[in-house]
């Protein structure tokens, strides 16, 4: 389902055929409950016609017809404007902080894996924890429970209600298969559902037709790791086209900060399928599978290192339904399944079903609305701590509304909407929302928003029981108890944003957003009790809702094309607030990136990313543990690219320039080792054959 | 009356109506409709062709931004004076092998040359045409603007006359003259 408000989404491929579904594209973005939402470009299979431009065959015909009108009528004639162009009008217009990352921006930043290509989106703050796991966070509250943003693989939630994380090591797509990532900041809550209170981050796949033909792709670094994707895409008949892929990808263990070698290493193979069917003008259905069964290197707690399983698949399907010119339906439907063994550690197994209807009530107006059921059931033996019940199925159903309106047409544009859910942990939560976006005339814009949203609270917070002899104090033993809550309240955060956007020229923009965000019920460990019985000191505490806290800040990004072959884009972003939510959050991050384009098909570019310090809190509970801060580092890496030959694409990329090896974060619970990135060398080989009445890749 | 209906159409098409209801086409293929049209209402001095079958030679200097349509456009068509016509292209603007051209589109891959390639050309009879500003006012014939939605054309009459090339009225009278 595209994002709803009227952000890019490409929904303008899918409803190629009827020229007003278009229009009413333009406000489709749908993001529906529980990480539901976006699909965007060409994920309900876009038809024969490749996503942006008309086919030869139709632009030569379009040619002759031109020719065959007289000046008058060419004189008459409107410019069609592109999904390219309407991409960009869009984006522009968005009532939200959004950016996009394109297929390209990943291809030319030489990256192996997606969390470090997020590197370069304002406003996120990405931290390497080990060789295959990242913190990927926005505004705050970057701390190991990292529970504030939604991430979404063409609608499937990946957020874990275990402890709300993210496991970016099994997200591990190959590259070339992701047409875009959408990231937006702020709350999500009407749109993409409860958890996605301090941003979404949305992948969508290229469709069937995209990714035909065969591909193969090796990357290699003798530092960071190894692998490899080969790809095959056909077509059956004239209405279906499928693709299929396999990968393999290996993470080398990284350097602890105690010496020696981390136990983080990493395997992982996959496969994955999608098939796009174009069922007739008005229906186009879409399926997706994949699969993965890796390894993972931990020690789990324990001490010992050992390798851990990490597998799980998933099946999705698509339908899109255009009812008329002026209303069309959508209905997604996914299982997703997962094991995975070391810390964290769970079995899970999800289902969604989800509807999507949007509507043009007049040219002006459109409401989309649409509801989903969403159940998830997990088996939490596989992790270190116990939780009671061990067992538990939990269920979301959420219905919502938006009512998109322009009082000005091309000026003035109203967004209203909101989302009524029941979950099985604090039953009934509301999150409405209002936004606004001013565009004067085409070189200027400006929008605000106010929004509620929600995070519930995890299984963690609601079931944990933990009770661990935690050594010896004056003679007798002591344990830990730790508690989960089954009655917590959800998080609730208040946001308010505002936000700028200019093109002074063609090849010169800026983008900037401010926030404020209020965050009430925040869950927090109470203040330990201690009881001393007679088998020993218990020192016990319990999740609670606590106090509020507050974050605010500015994300400025900006694109400059200083000459036709090299271009510069960068961002700043500052981050500051209560102390609970900066714990392991960088107040400045900066970044600036420099591509050029030499003669012979050859790229060079590079970038600086500046990430200040962490503060993280000396461990409370064992201040003999040394200090926990992370120093400022400026990262540093360089690369060149170069085609040879038409199916053949090479690059050699080195990272982290500036130093041997450094820490990104802490995990603050654990101990103080850490795992330590290092300096790399990368390259890149990949073999491209595309049909030659292809789709573009 | 012809164009009244289009006067009629064009008030129509700004009805508060979706966008998308009015006749579209991409850019690049209005511009080669343009093209083709110059070749019938632009009159070139006598001498200009070797012999009544020689054709009317279009030449596309610099990057192609039309894709396949400028040859789509002019297939199987003739020109005003019933020639059949020709595409070429030049990747870079050589004066010397321009002068085959009757006409010479120049993509904007060559703006930082345009004033260089402009001097070059102007006693040539080449109808000169781009599509950026602001090449009618430094020398150029003909410039394929986008004004709002539309494309238009600026036309320099004091280059096409030092062409020696002739415009007719009711090219003049679509145009909006520069010069």
């Amino acid at each position: 389902m595209t994002p709803v408000f009227c952000l890019p989404c490409s929904t303008g491929r899918n409803s190629m055929k009827n020229p007003l579904a278009v229009t009413v594209a333009v406000c489709l973005l749908t993001v529906l409950a529980r990480g539901s939402a976006a699909q965007g470009a060409g994920a309900a299979g876009a038809p024969a016609a490749p996503a942006s431009e008309s086919s030869e065959a139709q632009a030569g015909q379009e040619a002759r017809q031109a020719a065959s009108l007289d000046l008058d009528q060419l004189a008459g004639m409107d410019v069609k404007v592109t999904s390219a162009s309407k991409e960009e009008e869009r984006l522009f217009e968005a009532p939200a902080a959004i950016f996009v990352l394109t297929g390209e921006d990943i291809r030319r930043g030489g990256f192996t894996t997606l969390p470090e290509a997020l590197r370069m989106v304002p406003g996120l703050y990405v931290a390497q924890t080990n060789s295959h796991l990242w913190q990927v966070s926005a505004r705050g509250f970057s701390d190991l429970d990292n529970n504030k943003m939604l991430v979404l693989v063409d609608g499937r939630s990946e957020y874990s209600p275990e402890l709300g994380t993210v496991y970016w090591d099994v997200l591990d797509l190959p590259l070339e298969n992701i047409e875009r990532v959408e990231v937006i900041r702020g709350p999500g809550g009407t749109l993409w559902g409860e958890n996605a209170v301090n941003g979404v981050i949305n992948i969508i796949t290229k469709s069937a037709e995209q990714m035909q033909g065969m591909l193969v792709s090796v990357s290699a670094s003798v530092e960071t790791g190894y692998a490899t994707t080969v790809r095959y895409g056909g077509q059956i008949g004239q209405n279906v086209t499928y693709s299929l892929f396999g990968r393999a990808s290996y993470w080398e263990p990284f350097e602890s900060t105690f010496g020696g070698s981390g136990p983080d290493q990493f395997l992982l193979p996959q496969a994955g399928l999608r098939v796009d069917w174009t069922v007739s003008s008005k229906d186009t259905v879409s399926l997706e599978s994949g699969g993965y069964d890796g390894r993972q290197g931990s020690t789990n707690f324990t001490g010992v290192p050992a390798n851990y399983l990490v597998k799980g698949g998933d099946l999705e399907v698509r339908w899109k339904h255009t009812i008329s010119e002026r209303s069309s339906i959508e209905t997604l439907a996914y299982c997703d399944w997962y094991t995975r063994f070391g810390a964290p550690g769970e079995k899970r197994n999800s289902c969604d079903l989800e509807l999507q209807h949007s509507y043009q009530i007049t040219p002006r107006q459109t409401l989309i609305s649409g509801g989903s059921f969403f159940s998830t059931g997990d088996d939490l033996t596989p992790d270190p701590a116990a939780y009671r019940p061990e067992r538990r199925r939990s269920t979301v159903i959420t219905g919502f509304a938006q009512y998109d309106i322009k009082i000005i047409p091309d000026h003035l544009r109203v967004l209203a909407g909101a989302k009524l859910e029941h979950n099985d942990y604090t039953g009934f939560e509301y999150q409405p929302q209002g936004r606004l976006v001013w565009t004067p005339n085409r070189l200027n814009a400006f929008w605000t928003s106010v929004s509620r949203s929600v995070r519930v609270p995890s299984r963690n917070d609601s079931d944990l029981d933990l009770f661990t002899p935690a050594g010896v104090s004056n003679g007798e033993p002591v344990f830990q108890d730790v508690t989960g809550n089954p009655n917590l309240r959800s998080e609730h955060i208040l946001a308010s944003e505002v936000g700028y956007r200019v093109q002074p020229s063609a090849a010169l923009s800026f983008d900037l957003a401010l926030y404020y965000n209020r965050y009430n019920n925040l869950i927090i460990f109470s203040s330990p009790t201690i009881q001393v019985l007679p088998t020993g000191v218990v020192i016990a505490s319990q999740f609670v809702n606590g106090p509020e806290a507050q974050t605010h800040g500015a994300e400025l990004s900006a694109q400059w094309r200083p000459v036709r072959r090299w271009a510069i884009s960068g961002s700043i972003t500052e981050t500051r607030g209560s102390a609970s939510a900066m714990l392991a959050t960088p107040l400045h991050l900066f970044n600036i990136q420099s591509r050029v384009d030499l003669p012979h098909k050859t790229e060079f570019d590079s970038a600086l990313y500046h990430y200040s310090a962490l503060a993280l809190a000396a461990n409370a509970s064992n201040p003999s543990l040394p200090d926990q801060s992370v120093p400022t580092f400026n990262r540093i890496d360089v690369g060149v690219g170069w085609h040879f030959g038409s199916p053949w694409t090479a690059s050699l990329w080195g990272r982290n320039l500036q130093s041997a090896k450094h820490v990104e974060t802490r995990d603050d619970t654990v101990g103080d080792a850490a795992e330590q990135v290092p300096r790399s060398l990368a390259l890149e080989i990949l073999w491209r054959f595309k049909p030659e009445h292809g789709a573009s890749q | 009356m012809k164009r009244g209906i289009h006067l009629i159409l064009a008030l129509v098409s700004m009805l508060p109506a979706s966008r998308s209801a009015s006749a579209q086409m991409d850019e690049y293929s209005i511009k080669a409709g343009y093209l083709y049209n110059f070749s019938k209402y632009v009159q070139w001095p006598e001498g200009t062709f070797l012999a009544p079958a020689t054709p009317f030679v279009i030449c596309i200097v610099g990057e192609d931004p039309f894709g396949g349509r400028l040859d789509q456009a002019i297939a199987g068509k003739t020109s005003g004076d019933a020639r059949p016509l020709e595409v070429r292209r030049f990747k870079k603007a050589d004066a010397s092998g321009l002068r085959v051209c009757q006409m010479a589109f120049l993509s904007k891959s060559e703006m930082q040359r345009t004033a260089a390639i402009v001097d070059t050309l102007k006693n040539f009879p080449i109808f000169t045409v781009a599509d950026f500003a602001p090449f009618a006012e430094i020398g150029g014939i003909a410039d394929l603007r986008i004004d709002g939605t539309k494309v238009k054309v600026d036309l320099n009459m004091n280059a096409a006359n030092r062409a020696k090339l002739k415009i007719s009225g009711k090219l003049q009278q679509v145009a909006s003259l520069v010069n």
